[in-house]
Order: C-alpha cells, then sequence, then structure tokens
C-alpha cells in the first residue's frame, strides 16, 4: 500500500506541476517609436493629418481583425490600438476587416466576415456601436448617411444568383434606413452627385464575373442603370473633375486587369459612359491632387511569382509618369502590397505589404521622392488606411 | 490465458510463428473468459510479435483500449507519443493527426491491414471511427517493420493500423452477441450491436452496428483579463450547428481454413450528416454550413504459405465516398458542391523464406482513383516493393526495402499533368545485446513522399498541375528496456525512448498570387524537425487481486520553418506544434472493477507561422476519470462505465476560435453473450 501513496504523491505532483496555464489576457497592445519628430499637435496645420488609423484584415476565421494607428504627433505606432481602448468587447474587433473611413468625428470600420460595421470615436477609437449589415465590405458617406455594400442583398428565387445590396445607415442612430439591390456581389461604391456608383465584382460566379457599375438615386434609394464597364470590377473613386476612376480585376487568366475612366458623356448629358480604359493592370490606387498612385500584382505563371509594379498616371494626361514611385531600389523588401495611401498634407506614400496573408505585415513609410523613411510592422494583413485630422 | 489466447490469433495472422498455439486449447469456462477480458496483461504478446517486427509500435488494445475515456479513434490516439491532434471539437468535429510535426496528409491511415484513402485531401478525419468496432490501434514511425506486406505500406511517413475485432467465441458456443449503449452529454446517444456466428471451427461470420447521434449543443467560455489583471470580458455560451448523425454498419467473413492460410471479407458502410460549427468570431455564434458523408468499401484478403517458405498475400479493395456540402448561412453566399470518390485497389505481396534467419519479399499495388462533379480527374498508381529481412543470432535484426511509387496523372478537366515517379528506400535495425536482459536498441532511416492530392493539383484556380512529391526524410535511433515477471509486485516495467530528426523537403503550401485571396501550391516549404519521444510503463499487482498499471510518455519537438531567411517566421516552430506534449494513465482494479484517470498535456504552441505575442496560443490539459465494474449473470455478462471527461472544466481551443467542451459525462452499459 506504501506503493500506492508513492504514486498518489507522484501524480499530484505531476498534476500540480503542469497546472502552468494562466488567466488569457486580450490581445495585447503594442507601442513602439518611429523615426519621425515629436511635435506640438497645436502645430498642426488644419488640413495636415495628425495620425492614421490602419485595418488589418486578418485571415478569415482567425478574428485578427485589428486597428493600428500611426500617431503623427507623439511619433509612435500602436499596434492593436483598439482592443486597448476597448478590452470589454467580447472576441475583439472581429474577422476580416474590410474598410475603414472617417466621417465626421467618428471613424467606421467594416467587419467583413463579423457582419457588422464598427463605429468608434476618431480620437479615442473607443466603440460607440455597431450597425449589422451581411456580407458588408465597403462604406462611403454623403449627407449625413453612410452607404455600405454588402455581397448578400435579399433572398432570391435561385439561391446560387443571389445579387448584392447597398444598405443606407443613419450615422445619428446606427439604424439601416433603407436598402437598394444592385449586382453580384458589389465591392466599392462611390458618390457622384445624386447618385451613388457601385462596382459589382461577381466574384463568386467563377467564370460568369460582373462587369457593371450600379447607379444607384440616392433620393429614392433606386437603381437606375447598370453600365457595363469590365470584368470583375474592384474600386471607383472619383477625381476633382467628377469622373470615376473604376478598376476591374480581369478573370486572372485571359482577360487582364484594368483601369477604366467613367465620366459624363458630355457637359449636358447625365449619361455616363466608359470614356477611356487604360492598358495598366491595377489592383489599388489612391488620388492626390492631379496624381494617381497605383500599384499592381500579378501573377507570372511562367517564373510563379508575382511580378508587381508601383506606377503614377497624371491624371490629366491619362498617361503613365513613373513606372516606379519607389525610387531607392527598397520596393524589393515588400513581397505583395496590399494597400496604398498618401499624405495629402506632405506627400508621403504609405505602402502595406501582406507578405502571406498569414503573418504579420509590414506599414513601409516613403517621401514625395520615393526613397524610404521607416517601415514599422503590423497586424496580419494590412490593407486600409483612413487619415485623422485635427 | 490472454497470452495463449492471442497467440492463438497471431498464429494465424503470422504465419511462420511456431505452431504451438494450435495445441493450445480455448478458455474453456467463463471464469477465465472474463479473465481474458479482464486483465491486462498483453506485454508477452507484444514481446513475441517482436520476432517480426524489428522495431515494435506503440499500441493500444483490448482493455486498455476499452478503458480510455475515448469515443472515437482520434480521442485514442491523443496517448500516443510524437503525435498531434487537430481537434475541431465535439462529436461531429474534424479530427486529425499528424505525426512528428510531418504533416497529416503523411499519415498513413490502415483499416484491417487496407490503407483508408482520400485522394481529393489526403486527410482521414479520425474523429469518424468510432472505438466501438476497432480492438487494436497500432502507431509505426516509418513504416511497420515487417516485410511481408502490401507495397502501399512502404510508403507513408507514418502509421496508423486500426484492427477490428477478430470473432471470438466461449467453449462450445457458436454465437457472441453484444449489446452497448452509451449516452453522455450533449445529447449523445450511441448505441451498438455486435452478432459473431460460429459456422465450424473456420468459417466465421460477424455483424456490427452502430448509430451516433447528438446535437453537438455544448458550453463553451471565453474569458479574458486587461493585462493590469481586471476582467475584460467572460461569456459563456452554446456551440451551435454542431449536430452529428452517423450509422455505421460492417459485416466480415472470415475463413480460417488452414494453420497458415485464410481469406476474409469486409464490408463497411458510413452514412452521415452533421453540421460545420465553424469558428467563433466577433459577432458570429453560429453557422450554416452542413455536411452529407457516405462512405462505403469492400475488401478482401488471402493469404496462404505454400511449400514450407513461401508466403503470398492477396487484398483487394472497392470504395465509393460521396461528400456534399451545403453552406446555407444567409449572410453568405450560397454553396452547394458534391464531390464522389471512387477507388479500386489490388495488391499481391509474397515473401520467401531462403533461409531460417533471411527473408525476401516483393509487392505489387495498383490503385485507381476517379474524382467527380465537383472535379473530373483521375489517377492510377503502381507501386512496386522489394524488401529483405534478416535475423542474425537473434541479436540483430535488419530489414531493407525499396518502393518504387509510378503515378500516371489523367486530367480531364485541366492541362496535362506530369506522370510521377519516385524510389524510396528505408533501413531498419535493431540489436539486442543480450537474450536474457530486455534491452533493445533499434534505429531506423526512411524517405516516404506525399503525393499531391486532387486538390493541390487541380483545385479551381488554386492547383498547380505542376507540383512534385513533397518528401520526408526520417531519422531515428531509440532504445528500449522491458522486464516482465509473472509473480511478485513488480509484473512488468517498460521504457523507452527515440530521438530523431526528420526534414520535410518541397513542401506543399498554399503561396498567395496577389489579388483578393488567390491562392496556388508551391513547393516552397523546408522544415526541420527534432524531438525526442519517451515512454514508460509500471504494471503492479498487490494486495488480494489490485492491480495497478501506470503509462506514461512524453515529446519534445523542435519543428522549425526554415523555407526562406527573408521571412519573417524563418527559424520558427511551426504552427500547433508545441514543444511539450505528454500524457499519463492510471489504471486501478480490483477484481472486475476498475477505476481508470488519464491525463493529456499539450504545451504551449503558435496558431500562425511566426512566434509573436499575438499568434500565442496556452498550454492545454485536460484530467479524464471514469470507473466501471462488470457482473456476470448466467451466460450473459454486463459492464456499465461513468466517464467524466475534462474534469476541471478547462476552458480551451486546439485550433484558435474552435472552443473545445466544457466538463462532460458519458455512460455506457454494456451486455454480452
Amino acid at each position: 500500500m506504501r506503493v500506492l501513496r508513492y504514486i498518489a504523491f507522484a501524480f499530484a505532483a505531476v498534476v500540480l506541476a503542469c497546472a502552468c496555464r494562466e488567466d488569457e489576457i486580450v490581445v495585447p497592445t503594442e507601442y513602439e517609436l518611429l523615426p519621425i519628430p515629436v511635435r506640438d499637435e497645436a502645430d498642426f496645420a488644419p488640413d495636415e493629418p495628425i495620425g492614421m488609423y490602419l485595418l488589418n484584415e486578418g485571415n478569415m476565421g482567425s478574428n485578427k481583425a485589428s486597428i493600428d494607428y500611426v500617431d503623427f504627433v507623439n511619433g509612435y505606432y500602436v499596434r492593436s490600438i483598439y482592443t486597448e481602448r476597448n478590452p470589454n468587447v467580447i472576441k475583439e474587433l472581429g474577422d476580416v476587416g474590410n474598410d475603414i473611413q472617417v466621417y465626421g468625428s467618428r471613424l467606421y470600420a467594416v467587419i467583413n466576415c463579423s457582419h457588422k460595421v464598427e463605429v468608434m470615436d476618431v480620437r479615442t477609437c473607443r466603440r460607440i456601436g455597431q450597425v449589422d449589415i451581411p456580407n458588408c465590405r465597403y462604406i462611403r458617406f454623403s449627407r449625413d448617411k453612410a452607404y455600405v455594400s454588402s455581397y448578400v442583398g435579399p433572398v432570391s428565387i435561385d439561391p446560387d444568383a443571389q445579387l448584392g445590396a447597398v444598405f443606407e445607415v443613419d450615422t445619428a442612430t446606427l439604424a439601416v434606413t433603407r436598402e437598394v439591390t444592385v449586382g453580384y456581389q458589389p465591392d466599392e461604391l462611390e458618390m457622384l452627385g445624386e447618385y451613388i456608383y457601385v462596382a459589382n465584382s461577381g466574384g463568386y460566379r467563377v467564370p460568369d464575373y460582373d462587369y457593371t457599375v450600379s447607379v444607384v438615386e440616392r433620393e429614392g434609394m433606386k437603381q437606375v442603370e447598370k453600365i457595363p464597364v469590365g470584368l470583375n470590377l474592384h474600386r471607383i473613386r472619383k477625381d476633382r473633375y467628377n469622373r470615376l476612376w473604376v478598376t476591374s480585376r480581369g478573370d486572372y487568366a485571359g482577360v487582364p486587369s484594368r483601369l477604366h475612366i467613367f465620366e459624363r458623356k458630355n457637359s449636358i448629358s447625365k449619361d455616363m459612359v466608359v470614356t477611356d480604359t487604360l492598358e495598366i493592370p491595377c489592383s489599388e490606387f489612391v488620388i492626390s491632387g492631379d496624381s494617381l498612385y497605383f500599384y499592381c500584382v500579378s501573377w507570372d505563371s511562367q517564373a510563379e511569382e508575382n511580378a508587381v509594379s508601383y506606377g503614377i498616371i497624371d491624371i490629366t494626361t491619362k498617361k503613365l509618369v513613373t513606372n516606379s514611385f519607389i525610387t531607392d531600389g527598397t520596393q524589393t523588401d515588400i513581397k505583395i502590397p496590399y494597400g496604398i495611401a498618401v499624405n495629402p498634407y506632405n506627400g508621403d506614400i504609405y505602402v502595406t505589404d501582406a507578405k502571406n496573408y498569414v503573418s504579420s505585415g509590414v506599414l513601409h513609410c516613403y517621401g514625395r521622392d520615393g526613397v524610404k523613411k521607416w517601415s514599422v510592422r503590423t497586424g496580419d494583413i494590412p490593407a486600409h488606411m483612413a487619415f485623422v485630422y485635427r | 490465458m490472454k497470452f495463449v489466447h492471442t497467440l492463438f490469433i497471431a498464429a494465424f495472422l503470422l504465419p511462420s510463428v511456431p505452431s504451438v498455439a494450435q495445441e493450445t486449447a480455448l478458455p474453456d469456462s467463463i471464469e477465465e473468459m472474463m479473465d481474458s477480458i479482464y486483465r491486462l496483461d498483453d506485454v508477452t504478446v507484444t514481446s513475441s510479435r517482436l520476432n517480426k517486427e524489428i522495431i515494435p509500435p506503440q499500441r493500444l488494445e483490448g482493455k486498455e483500449l476499452e478503458r480510455l475515456n475515448s469515443l472515437s479513434v482520434a480521442d485514442a490516439i491523443r496517448f500516443f507519443s510524437g503525435v498531434q491532434i487537430k481537434d475541431y471539437g465535439g462529436v461531429g468535429g474534424i479530427k486529425t493527426v499528424n505525426i512528428r510535426s510531418m504533416g497529416s496528409e503523411q499519415m498513413g491511415v490502415y483499416y484491417n491491414g487496407i490503407q483508408l484513402g482520400n485522394a481529393q485531401n489526403g486527410q482521414v478525419d479520425l474523429g469518424k471511427f468510432s472505438l466501438e468496432s476497432i480492438d487494436e490501434i497500432a502507431l509505426y514511425n516509418g513504416q511497420k517493420s515487417d516485410i511481408f506486406q502490401s507495397a502501399r505500406e512502404f510508403g507513408s511517413a507514418g502509421s496508423i493500423y486500426l484492427n477490428s475485432r477478430r470473432p471470438k467465441f466461449g467453449k462450445g458456443k457458436n454465437m457472441h452477441l453484444r449489446a452497448a449503449m452509451k449516452a453522455g452529454s450533449f445529447y449523445l446517444i450511441n448505441p451498438s450491436v455486435l452478432m459473431e456466428y460460429k459456422v465450424n471451427d473456420e468459417l466465421s461470420l460477424s455483424m456490427n452496428a452502430e448509430m451516433v447521434s447528438s446535437d453537438g449543443r455544448y458550453k463553451f467560455r471565453y474569458r479574458r483579463v486587461t493585462p493590469s489583471g481586471e476582467l475584460a470580458y467572460d461569456t459563456t455560451a452554446i456551440r451551435e450547428n454542431g449536430d452529428v448523425n452517423a450509422v455505421r454498419v460492417e459485416t466480415g467473413l472470415q475463413h480460417y481454413y488452414s494453420n497458415t492460410g485464410f481469406w476474409k471479407l469486409h464490408a463497411y458502410y458510413y452514412n452521415s450528416e452533421r453540421g460545420v460549427p465553424g469558428a467563433i468570431v466577433n459577432n458570429v455564434w453560429r453557422r450554416g454550413e452542413r455536411l452529407w458523408d457516405r462512405n462505403m468499401f469492400v475488401q478482401a484478403s488471402f493469404q496462404d504459405e505454400f511449400f514450407r517458405n513461401w508466403s503470398l498475400r492477396v487484398n483487394a479493395k472497392y470504395a465509393y465516398d460521396y461528400t456534399r456540402y451545403v453552406n446555407n448561412d444567409d449572410k453568405l453566399i450560397h454553396v452547394d458542391n458534391i464531390y464522389k470518390q471512387r477507388e479500386a485497389y489490388l495488391s499481391v505481396a509474397s515473401k520467401y523464406s531462403i533461409f531460417s534467419w533471411w527473408d525476401v519479399s516483393l509487392a505489387y499495388d495498383f490503385q485507381w482513383n476517379g474524382l467527380e462533379e465537383y472535379m473530373d480527374v483521375s489517377r492510377t498508381s503502381h507501386w512496386l516493393a522489394a524488401a529483405t529481412a534478416m535475423n542474425l543470432y537473434d541479436h540483430v535484426k535488419l530489414q531493407a526495402s525499396v518502393l518504387g511509387t509510378f503515378i500516371n496523372e489523367e486530367a480531364r478537366e485541366r492541362d496535362d499533368v506530369p506522370d510521377k515517379y519516385k524510389v524510396t528506400p528505408g533501413f531498419f535495425a535493431s540489436y539486442r545485446p543480450w537474450k536474457e536482459i530486455g534491452l533493445t536498441f533499434n534505429a531506423f532511416y526512411k524517405q516516404a513522399y506525399r503525393y499531391p492530392t486532387f486538390n493541390d493539383l487541380y483545385y479551381t484556380d488554386m492547383g498547380n498541375a505542376y507540383l512534385r512529391p513533397e518528401l520526408a526524410v526520417q531519422h531515428d535511433v531509440g532504445a528500449e528496456y522491458g522486464i516482465d515477471r509473472a509473480a511478485g509486485v513488480f509484473r512488468s516495467f517498460n521504457i523507452k525512448a527515440d530521438c530523431y530528426y526528420n526534414r520535410v523537403k518541397d513542401k506543399i503550401i498554399a503561396y498567395p498570387k496577389g489579388q483578393q485571396f488567390r491562392w496556388t501550391m508551391l513547393n516552397l516549404g523546408l522544415v526541420k524537425i527534432n524531438g525526442v519521444d519517451v515512454s514508460a510503463q509500471l504494471s503492479l499487482a498487490f494486495g488480494r487481486d489490485w492491480m495497478l498499471t501506470g503509462k506514461v510518455q512524453y515529446t519534445y519537438q523542435t519543428a522549425i520553418d526554415v523555407t526562406d531567411p527573408s521571412d519573417t517566421y524563418y527559424g520558427d516552430q511551426i504552427p500547433y506544434i508545441p514543444w511539450h506534449s505528454g500524457s499519463a494513465i492510471a489504471m486501478l482494479s480490483w477484481r472486475n472493477y476498475a477505476l481508470n484517470y488519464s491525463f493529456i498535456y499539450v504545451g504551449e504552441r503558435y496558431n500562425q507561422q511566426e512566434n509573436i505575442l499575438y499568434n500565442y496560443t496556452q498550454p492545454w490539459y485536460t484530467h479524464d476519470l471514469s470507473v466501471s465494474g462488470a457482473w456476470r449473470l448466467k451466460e450473459v455478462t454486463l459492464k456499465a462505465t461513468a466517464e467524466i471527461n475534462n474534469l476541471l472544466s478547462q476552458d480551451y481551443d486546439v485550433i484558435l476560435n474552435y472552443p473545445m467542451p466544457k466538463r462532460n459525462y458519458r455512460f455506457s452499459l454494456v451486455v454480452e453473450y
């Protein structure tokens, strides 16, 4: 029986020794100094950003969407600021962030696989509330209303041909007020005049991609027209000449990605038409002044690797100004560019690198001259950026 | 008596075992039957098998297997060293295993000697295999080091053998009946019946049917604190859409017509419907994915020995698998896909004994796989293996094998795929310096290829037809020491240690193609794996009819990604591989009552490639307890068991965002005639 007692003790010891599991800590926040000068917030011009939010998408199912913040005033980078400011939110920000925008004093983050738009205070990043929208993709604003594109509209008779929708949200009450059915799997949308233009991708309908821009009359929330633009549309942004720049992804095989210009037929007509298609493949772009900064990632099946280009287009001449806005050769540090922003005040260019989509990314900052200023580690799949002003 | 009994069966399986078994009688009373059922002394049996297998496997069988709180094969495999389980939680959740960090596609799973296949994704969900019909699970690192086997068996980096129950009859009986009912938490209902019928001394028939049903609704809890220790959130929810309904029917016919020869027929049918509970993420607590599986196969084996030194074995199998996946979630795009897989397999193996100490063997396997509906592809594979084994004065045992694999791809939809052809060697050796002392040293070297699956090659816009096979090279040295005694307090003691170094080269990984999560498969990865497995077992007999058996196993492992020095995760431990893992089992029995305790520990690990704070996953460990009793009423025996799993109700995820059940219970009642 003594043997038994020893063994009982041994087991007790093993069990206790193994009890090394600690309380699970909410996703931690890290502060990292950036090589930029510390300045007084009062010294910032009203049109000079004091900070920039960066939304990391996080891989699907990982629940690792996160918000980072670049503090231009104090010169540091805050990794995962959302969890520090909102530790009580169950299961944190959510799964797959898809868009982040600032409107008024609020920050809006579209969390695709959590089927919600998270609404926060822009200065503190504290949560104000959320709007539940299924499979939401992108958000834009007009007259105190938010418009959110969604892959799933009302249930259709044919479950395999479900159209997407645009939801209208009252920014004061955070309630969905109206909804309009658009094309297949709509991605970005843009407000121009009295209309909402929605880029339909049809990305889940391979090989029958959508190729149209839906025109929605905002007052009545009615789709008035669907205009053919290009195969598998993605981005749609306006420039200061009231033109829309639209990207098509193509079919990843025979039809390449392209950049389309979509504008009024003439000064009298209200009809929008594609006036030009540039033979430039484009994954993502940003318009700053008369310059359109873009990058493109395309698969080179021969070399079994991605071919990447970073260019600037003069939007007045529609000509390529340069095919490499990174001038110091550091573009080779970027594996997969996944987001781009340009500081409207000083012209700094921000490019994010998503690497292999399942490890943390990098945010690179280049000066107007294309020379790298600094780089910082981000969350997983850094993609979308929004500036904050004083 | 168990020894004799098992040897009796072993004699049929391994024709060249000396035919002593034949002369010994079967247990001749119920008393002895009880003994053989309720006593755990398989050690002698294992050592007798050493004659054939140069490196003995890790094995769980019979009573021991029955006593572990396990419902499926996957639950039981957790007790083997060097194994990592991916468990998505619940009765219906997918459970796959991975041995020594080489990836679950490198694992071969054999059901009654014939490999279970999934040409589509290369993984076998062991959660689907109930322990109800399984009598023995054996795990071999490398291959089964017995040269008389089919060619395919030389091909896996690690092998799991699931052997179903062989008919056993009491004296003067020609019928064995067993009915069992398990029930427990999450509305688990699991009735099963077994019928074995002895036509004559040579021919027997068996039938086994089972149903598993569970609503899969279990409570789970996420609790987080802030770095300063304040409660951030604490939420308990119920897992939804984790229900499962499955029916399994198996039937077998076996004819042991001589000391050396037998033929067997086996048919298997499994039909299930389950929910796919999915990841728990912010704002999503329920998903709408459903999965229907229908698996059926028929397999036949024949084996005999001719002219005293030439043995032949023929195996054949035909399998048909149907899978339907539906996504009914109204927030997501509707999906309704059907996959149909077919497999035809034929294997011929022969062994020739040149001398009593020197055997050679030759085996040829042929397999055809076809996938329909979702992808329309097929593949024919040929395996040709030659092997030799030597036993030098019972001190040194050597084995060498070489396997040629020829894969002929026929893709009907997409571009042509190059045919693949590989030759892989394997060397196994053991050395026992003293006959009287149970100390053995062993070593092996083996190469194994894992062929790209249909998904790797052809998956829409992601598959890469030009993939090369992934190569795993294993090196292993180990030692084992064991003593067995028939009397005294210390009945048996066994300790085993292995060090290994593996390299997985040309690892098939998904590589981003750029825009919008479009991936391609490339031969990019290189992983180096170093590890130590240690296991020990001790059996004590004391007092009046008390018996205590303790088993511990521990694994230390590093599995380092060394693909590209510019990666941020270069030199980091690969996802979900813990540095430390282990288990302990203690079984205490007194006459027909038994108390069983088991503990499983999986140490800290990372859920993504980079070993950073954001990917850190805490250790988890569970304590399981069971009590059982058996009673005899004339011809009928009755056995009742009560189990508590996750005794301390730990809240843990094996896979990130797939919460596991808290404390849960299971009861079972078995009636045997």
